[in-house]
């Protein structure tokens, strides 16, 4: 009765201002970030602090019982020196009040004995450097020249002879920001669900649906909401990007060797995946606002489990990183329930043609138009069921009451 | 006074309830139109279809709240709502609250807020706008509740058990906010189950039972069409047999209240000598006092009277 336009866009806009801002902490996105910073520097810190522990010069005391001379590599953190057998007991001393590091006493390459106080991390270095010079003297011993050595453990070429050009092959740098991209969309998705799920049946639960519905339409009230949510999911993506970055750029300055891809940073790209990662949080969110539309008690209903669907097509979009240009991730970029993750996937690995993009941008676009649509005309319908939750059977047939 | 709400023969059915069964009234500009009727009557599904919330399955509901808008469609910013279902957001600040119900309402920002504190200084809660509504009292979450139905100063406001929820001095301070209300322009439809706070401010009272109008008017015309005269409340000892009340011709009814009480509906402009003298003789008399009818008094007699019709279809 009263005139509620639904397509009142500035209403629209105050309900997805007020969702927005329900919801968004500025201070806790700058604590994730601080925290993010914090863990990795302990890490990354902490890690080569061990490191530096682990690489401080060892002092080992050979007491060599053979006729072999052990020469140890001098690039290795391994300090040697030579001793008699008599000086055992002297050394064990020293060894005890931590003087030295270990004692190796030495009779033949297969009666090697290692005195230690504790397991030392420089073992493998001890047992590469005497295995070096044991091969050393076996291929003096056998008389072979050092070039037919050479021929023997020569390793097979074979040369590459394509009949199409091929594609540039990702890096593995590009795959791991990938990889990074599809975790960040799918925090941001089910964050943004999360937050749906609460702002929908928390207004049902605290009985405001009608305060509000009294004022501005179902669709208004809804579109606000998905609006509002989206641009959440969106400012916890950014949120988390920033954090990965500092993540990876910290590690690097601690000798990690990880680095984000020249290509990632194009802003072509970033342009790109930001529209595609808006359209897909404004999806997902259409889809489960009219789900949690039908939702009386979340914490009581079945069909808080449907906020699992949106890992399945996330779960594909990991096998992409395998092959980004077969037929069927071609499709599944057109798909709408997969597309965005696909999509976003390939972009960062392989070339993408413009068309496909639009195909799968209009796709996706039309797909989330008539959803918002289904989601309005579920939520006026299931409006004032309290204490009930409709069965997909009712939800149906007033879904082809409310079109006739 | 011109009508500023036309309902005419609606109806809403819920599977084979006939939840409001052909319902028609009017309501006019600047007066209080109480709606009235027991629990399941129609009163809340009635004032959801005025809302717009849910639509009539038959019959129609026109505004007539600006010679401008020929739709008779009203504008969100025309009506007040304080729906039975009451709730708002707890964990928001007050004036947040509000402000965002008033814009949705269509108010601006400042607008909202300055009518906030406003309504916020009067019901004496303007110190505690930036808390959280879940700290307040229940009486203090009602007035919050009441004042987000109103702040945007609707011409036409429906308060659906505005009284719920209040001790008797807030019923009081209401009574005089919804008074002050109206005497500034606002109509109001309020539905309520106090029938002694409905009687001191009702222009118009409609009583409906099983969705259908069972009286309509004012409250001085229901009392005339009612049994608008006196009752006696009598106390006493015994068991006495009250058979005799229903032969005399100044008793429209009685009602055993309880052991020991009775309440006997006067006929008006009847002789009481001849049943006075038959209660003395009758029934050992501890107190006598006589009342007014009251609107309570009148709606309980004609459910019952509604009642028995059925009964007897």
């Amino acid at each position: 009765m009263q005139i509620k336009n639904d397509n009142n866009v500035k209403l629209v806009f105050e309900v997805a201002k007020w969702e927005f801002k329900r919801w968004f902490k500025i201070k806790e996105q700058v604590i994730t970030i601080l925290v993010a910073s914090l863990i990795s520097l302990l890490f990354f810190g902490g890690q080569t602090l061990l490191k530096e522990i682990s690489d401080k010069e060892k002092k080992i005391a050979i007491i060599n019982n053979s006729k072999i001379q052990l020469q140890f590599n001098k690039a290795t953190n391994l300090k040697t020196s030579v001793n008699k057998n008599h000086q055992l007991d002297s050394l064990k001393e020293a060894l005890f009040e931590e003087r030295i590091d270990g004692i190796l006493v030495f009779n033949d390459f297969d009666n090697v004995e290692l005195f230690l106080n504790r397991e030392p991390s420089w073992l493998n270095t001890v047992k590469e450097a005497l295995t070096l010079e044991r091969q050393k003297i076996k291929i003096e011993e056998s008389k072979i020249p050092p070039e037919q050595l050479e021929d023997i453990f020569k390793q097979v070429d074979i040369k590459l002879s394509y009949t199409v050009q091929p594609k540039e092959q990702s890096a593995s740098g590009e795959k791991f920001a990938a990889g990074i991209f599809i975790g960040l969309m799918l925090i941001g998705i089910f964050l943004g669900l999360a937050y749906q799920f609460v702002a929908i049946t928390g207004e049902k639960q605290l009985r405001i649906t009608e305060v509000i519905v009294s004022a501005i339409s179902p669709q208004t009230w809804i579109d606000g909401k998905i609006l509002g949510i989206s641009f959440l999911s969106l400012s916890m993506l950014i949120t988390y990007s920033i954090t990965s970055i500092v993540f990876i750029y910290i590690s690097f300055l601690f000798g990690s060797g990880w680095s984000i891809p020249i290509t990632i940073a194009d802003p072509l790209l970033i342009v790109r995946l930001f529209i595609f990662s808006l359209a897909g949080f404004f999806f997902w969110n259409t889809f489960f606002s009219a789900i949690a539309a039908t939702i009386n008690d979340p914490n009581t209903s079945a069909r808080g489990s449907l906020m699992m669907v949106p890992a399945i097509p996330i779960a594909i979009a990991f096998f992409t990183l395998g092959n980004p240009d077969s037929v069927a991730m071609k499709f599944l970029s057109l798909f709408p329930l997969t597309s965005v993750p696909v999509i976003s996937t390939r972009i960062v690995l392989t070339e993408v043609g413009i068309i496909e993009m639009f195909a799968s941008l209009i796709l996706l676009i039309l797909s989330t138009w008539y959803l918002r649509k289904a989601a309005g005309k579920i939520f006026a319908l299931s409006i004032l069921m309290y204490g009930k939750e409709p069965t997909w059977k009712e939800i149906s047939k007033w879904f082809s009451k409310s079109n006739k | 006074m011109e009508v500023i709400l036309k309902v005419d023969s609606i109806l809403k059915q819920f599977g084979e309830l006939k939840a409001v069964n052909h319902l028609s009234f009017d309501v006019r500009k600047g007066e209080i139109f109480a709606l009235l009727g027991p629990n399941g009557a129609g009163k809340t599904t009635t004032v959801r279809m005025l809302m717009d919330i849910i639509k009539p399955d038959d019959g129609t509901i026109e505004f007539f709240l600006s010679d401008s808008n020929l739709s008779r469609k009203p504008l969100p910013v025309q009506l007040g709502y304080l729906p039975e279902e009451r709730g708002l957001y707890q964990e928001i600040p007050i004036i947040r609250t509000l402000e965002y119900m008033g814009v949705i309402r269509g108010m601006n920002k400042i607008d909202a807020r300055k009518s906030s504190e406003m309504w916020l200084s009067k019901l004496e809660l303007l110190d505690r706008k930036n808390e959280k509504l879940s700290v307040l009292s229940k009486g203090n979450q009602q007035k919050v509740q009441f004042i987000s139905s109103v702040l945007h100063n609707p011409l036409f406001a429906i308060l659906d058990e505005p009284f719920a929820g209040f001790d008797p001095i807030n019923q009081e301070t209401f009574l005089e906010i919804i008074k002050e209300m109206r005497d500034k322009g606002t109509t109001i439809l309020l539905s309520a189950h106090q029938m002694h706070l409905v009687e001191k401010i009702a222009d118009k009272v409609l009583l409906i039972n099983n969705g259908k109008n069972i009286a309509e008017g004012t409250i001085d015309e229901i009392k005339k069409t009612s049994f608008a005269g006196e009752k006696l409340l009598i106390t006493f000892e015994g068991q006495p047999e009250f058979s005799f009340f229903q032969n005399d011709d100044a008793v429209e009814r009685f009602e055993v209240i309880k052991e020991g009480e009775i309440k006997v509906f006067l006929r008006q402009r009847k002789s009481l000598s001849g049943l006075l003298g038959k209660v003395a003789s009758n029934i050992k008399i501890t107190s006598v006092k006589t009342e007014h009818v009251t609107l309570h008094d009148i709606f309980v007699d004609k459910v019952n009277q509604d009642k028995e019709r059925n009964d007897a279809d």
